[in-house]
């Protein structure tokens, strides 16, 4: 559980910063920080369950 | 078009006060912004480096060096995302902070990865108060 809450905090630190340099106004920095959350836990759970199945 | 766009075409003849920002942005994370009026920005965007930096020390994270081979190049390679931290990395530095490696703690690798990233996204925040500054963007 402390992993995942790990990865939620490091998934919206970076977010936020993605936003403030990616997109331009209120409305679309939001939506694209929200995107990239949750894009990067996603990933995370995708490569997770992905390496689970790989034995080495 | 670029007064429609809101671009900074004042700026755009003075490269000099772009790099200006972009190594004051990297020195205390996000001063760039901050010196050229987009205070909310800038504020945001520094204490989102001071939290990944903190959280990555706390978590047991330590500062590779440039010249550190305790895993090779790649060691230097962290130690130049680690540098992105600007006075964060050098303070850290010269106080002695968050230098030793803590492998006994689980979270230690996380940690590194908080550390590094922290550098790595102060630098994007620097370029990016350089390309406010020469006029790329708002």
């Amino acid at each position: 559980m402390r992993h995942f809450a790990l990865m939620c905090l490091f998934a919206s630190l970076v977010a936020l910063v993605f936003a403030i340099v990616g997109r331009e106004g209120e409305r679309r920095r939001t939506l694209y920080a929200l995107r990239v959350f949750l894009e990067f836990i996603g990933v995370g759970f995708a490569l997770a369950w992905l390496l689970y199945w790989i034995p080495w | 078009m670029e007064e429609r766009r809101g671009l900074n075409t004042d700026a755009k003849s003075k490269p000099s006060k772009a790099w200006l920002s972009a190594l004051a942005g990297w020195l205390i994370p996000g001063l760039g912004h901050v010196g050229q009026g987009k205070v909310y920005r800038g504020a945001l965007g520094g204490a989102t480096v001071l939290a990944l930096f903190l959280c990555g020390a706390a978590l047991g994270g330590h500062l590779y060096g440039l010249r550190d081979t305790s895993e090779g190049l790649l060691s230097s390679l962290f130690g130049f995302c680690d540098l992105g931290s600007g006075i964060l990395w050098l303070g850290s530095k010269a106080l002695g902070l968050a230098l030793r490696e803590q492998p006994q703690l689980a979270t230690s690798e996380y940690g590194n990865i908080f550390l590094m990233v922290a550098g790595l996204l102060n630098f994007i925040l620097s370029m990016d108060a350089y390309d406010i500054g020469v006029g790329r963007k708002s």
